[in-house]
């Protein structure tokens, strides 16, 4: 949840001023939807956009195409307390948006507006409604009150029921080019070349760049690459990487890993891909599951989850050592 | 900011106050109270978003004027415990809030006060004035039948309607109407309907205590405000379109029977006993001047009853769910009461046999 700290104005992030000026568009022809939902890759600034979006909408005289941050409405919005936007996100043990909290949402749509203007409804992440919630929104998203928007954000559009995905008009936000996301970097990190290797780092992702930047962490992330490559060039042993891993929470080891094999599998030739890449899918697929059942409450040992996933991994740099090494019986323990 | 004020004096307007800013708040700023303090009036406000409640008490030595924003439990359980009968000094000093009594000192946090989020003035041009008292009856006589969490969420709240100048309040969650009319005239009115939501009449309802003092009320478009010397309430309101309750009222209704009201509430109390947990039907065999009531449940066991009505003409048999006619016999005074029927499959109307300002429609059961 990223409403604290918010600046006086929210602007939208310079790849993303397409979007913009097209919503700016709609809005002025009053043809702005009720319901938008935004999707794309993590770490583009999705969210960003939202909290701008959402400002913009609420502010009494929003200018230069964004809100205006004096009047009484942004002065709220900033703080977080605007009577008139509603903030979802998960809660609880389960990190799911439970049916209550959009109960809570279609009585706050159906209410009228304390400043008398608009209402904004944010989801971020959508895709963590848990089914009963799902449904429960729809016929609010359909339909909302008058003046009222809905704006759902999410990493995985796949994850979120058809019937949402079908009422909303659909924004996705692409991983932004190289160079517009180093120019904006670069006032930040100050020299072309750290931003450069941020950004590699970040798998492109501008934000999360940012993020690394900001918390120092990036040398530390770049020594677990380097180990893990490594370890998949069998050059470093198992116990090495799965206790350099194991530092971190699980899902973010899983997020590590998962970086490294996507970046190695775009690099991979056809012949290479013909080889050891469908064992690498199949890493890559329980993977996934393993990240499905820790978000969903699952408590695996996160010993053991890493080194189920990395001991089918050893010495299988695609294309190495003959390339066909893989250890194929032991994908054990799935989670 | 800097006040003093009796312990006892601070303490009413603050519970009042606190009752609606909620226990679990994701917005911090919303679990505190507004304090503000101008000349000798100190304003106590807390908003949960939807409803807003400003409490005004004088102090007793004023200091310097202010504004800031206190957590509100913590403040509550602080006074409450504080012995009765003594005097508190509140002050701020940079971002730090101190409670003095005695020889207790708090230190309680603060967040600024221009990130409360509150109403603001001038929310409409619709004002009226009534006795608390008489505006307690029109809640309470109507807001038993507001529906709780409906798909048709214009049903979770009540209508306040003023039609030639008469002022009317509806509750209806599909299955029952309530209805109930204020007698005075509002001259000068214009013809306007707004939905007060359900949290916002409850809150309301525990507000009006002082029977005749008298509250203003001001219709606006998106607000509802409540002031008296003491306090001010503000909700907002359902934004949508009350369906029209004057089609629901039994026109041809004329079978009469006419019925001590507590006899028929104990009779009704007693047979429920034994009517089906879940759908509480219990069945009225209308015969002259007597009303029979059974009940049975899926367990074959048997309730009946035979109360002494008034009625003339032909048998009947209809089905209801006993706790709408409990609810609406729970609510009337007066000694008899008059239900007016047409056939099974038609609602009944409910009212006190005379002078009634109430009316209330129950739809029947197929059992």
């Amino acid at each position: 949840m990223s409403l604290e700290n918010l600046p006086a104005i929210s602007v939208p992030l310079p790849w993303q001023a397409e979007a913009w000026s097209r919503w700016q568009a709609q809005l002025a022809a009053d043809q702005l939807p009720h319901a938008l939902l935004v999707s794309g890759p993590e770490g583009v600034g999705k969210q960003r956009l939202a909290v701008a979006l959402s400002r913009w909408l609420l502010c009494h005289a929003p200018r230069n195409a964004a809100n205006c941050g004096e009047c009484p409405a942004c002065r709220h919005s900033r703080a977080g307390s605007h009577g008139d936007w509603l903030w979802v996100g998960p809660s609880g043990k389960g990190q799911v948006i439970r049916v209550d909290q959009i109960r809570e949402v279609i009585a706050f749509a159906w209410r009228t507006a304390g400043f008398g203007r608009r209402k904004v409804i944010t989801l971020v992440p959508a895709d963590r409604m848990n089914t009963a919630a799902a449904n429960a929104l729809l016929k609010c998203l359909e339909e909302p009150a008058e003046d009222t928007f809905l704006i759902l954000v999410t990493d995985r559009l796949h994850a979120l029921p058809a019937t949402v995905r079908s009422r909303c008009q659909r924004l996705s936000l692409p991983l932004p080019e190289a160079g517009q996301a180093l120019d904006w970097l670069d006032p930040l990190t100050g020299q072309r070349e750290r931003s450069q290797a941020l950004l590699d780092l970040a798998a492109g992702r501008p934000l999360r760049a940012e993020a690394l930047f900001r918390s120092d962490a990036a040398e530390a992330l770049g020594a677990r690459r380097t180990l893990l490559a490594d370890y998949l060039q069998g050059r470093a042993r198992l116990p090495q990487v799965a206790a350099a891993l194991g530092e971190r929470p699980l899902l973010e080891a899983l997020d590590e890993i998962e970086a490294l094999l996507l970046s190695q599998l775009r690099g991979a030739s056809r012949e290479q891909l013909r080889g050891g890449g469908r064992d690498w899918l199949r890493v890559l697929d329980e993977l996934a599951a393993l990240r499905r059942s820790a978000v969903a409450g699952a408590n695996p040992n996160p010993q053991l989850a890493l080194e189920s996933l990395l001991v089918p991994l050893e010495r299988s740099f695609l294309g190495g050592e003959g390339g066909a090494t893989m250890k194929r019986s032991s994908i054990g323990g799935s989670p | 900011m800097k006040f003093s004020i009796s312990r006892d004096a601070l303490l009413k307007p603050l519970n009042l106050v606190a009752g609606v800013v909620e226990r679990r708040q994701t917005l911090p700023v919303l679990s505190n109270v507004m304090l503000v303090l101008e000349g000798s009036q100190l304003s106590l406000t807390g908003t949960d978003l939807e409803v807003e409640l400003v409490g005004r008490v004088p102090v007793d030595e004023a200091g310097i004027d202010g504004e800031v924003t206190v957590p509100a439990r913590k403040l509550v359980d602080i006074c409450k415990s504080l012995p009765e009968g003594s005097d508190i000094a509140f002050s701020v000093e940079e971002s730090k809030a101190t409670v003095r009594s005695g020889r207790s000192r708090f230190t309680l946090s603060t967040l600024p006060a221009r990130e409360f989020p509150s109403v603001e003035e001038g929310i409409g041009t619709q004002q009226f004035s009534l006795k608390q008292g008489q505006l307690k009856r029109l809640i309470d006589r109507t807001s038993f039948a507001m529906a709780q969490q409906d798909v048709r969420y214009y049903l979770n709240g009540m209508l306040l309607e003023i039609r030639q100048e008469q002022l009317r309040v509806v509750a209806t969650d599909g299955h029952r109407l309530a209805m109930c009319t204020f007698p005075e005239a509002l001259s000068g009115q214009q013809d306007t309907q707004v939905i007060l939501p359900r949290k916002g009449v409850l809150e309301l309802a525990r507000l009006l205590l002082a029977e005749n003092e008298e509250i203003g009320i001001t219709l606006g478009s998106n607000h509802l405000r409540a002031t008296t010397g003491e306090f001010t309430f503000t909700s907002k309101l359902v934004d949508g379109k009350f369906p029209d309750y004057e089609r629901v009222l039994p026109r041809s209704a004329e079978k009469v029977v006419v019925g001590a009201r507590l006899d028929l509430r104990q009779a009704f109390t007693r047979t429920a006993i034994l009517s089906n947990e879940k759908y509480r039907g219990v069945r009225l065999k209308l015969s002259e001047d007597s009303l029979d009531i059974v009940a049975n449940n899926p367990e074959q066991e048997t309730a009946e009853e035979q109360v002494p009505v008034e009625y003339r003409g032909d048998g009947l048999e209809i089905g209801f769910n006993v706790s709408y006619l409990l609810d609406v016999l729970g609510v009337l005074s007066g000694e008899t009461v008059k239900l007016s029927l047409s056939d099974p499959n038609s609602s009944a109307l409910l009212e006190e046999a005379e002078d009634g300002d109430s009316l209330y429609v129950v739809m029947p059961m197929r059992l």
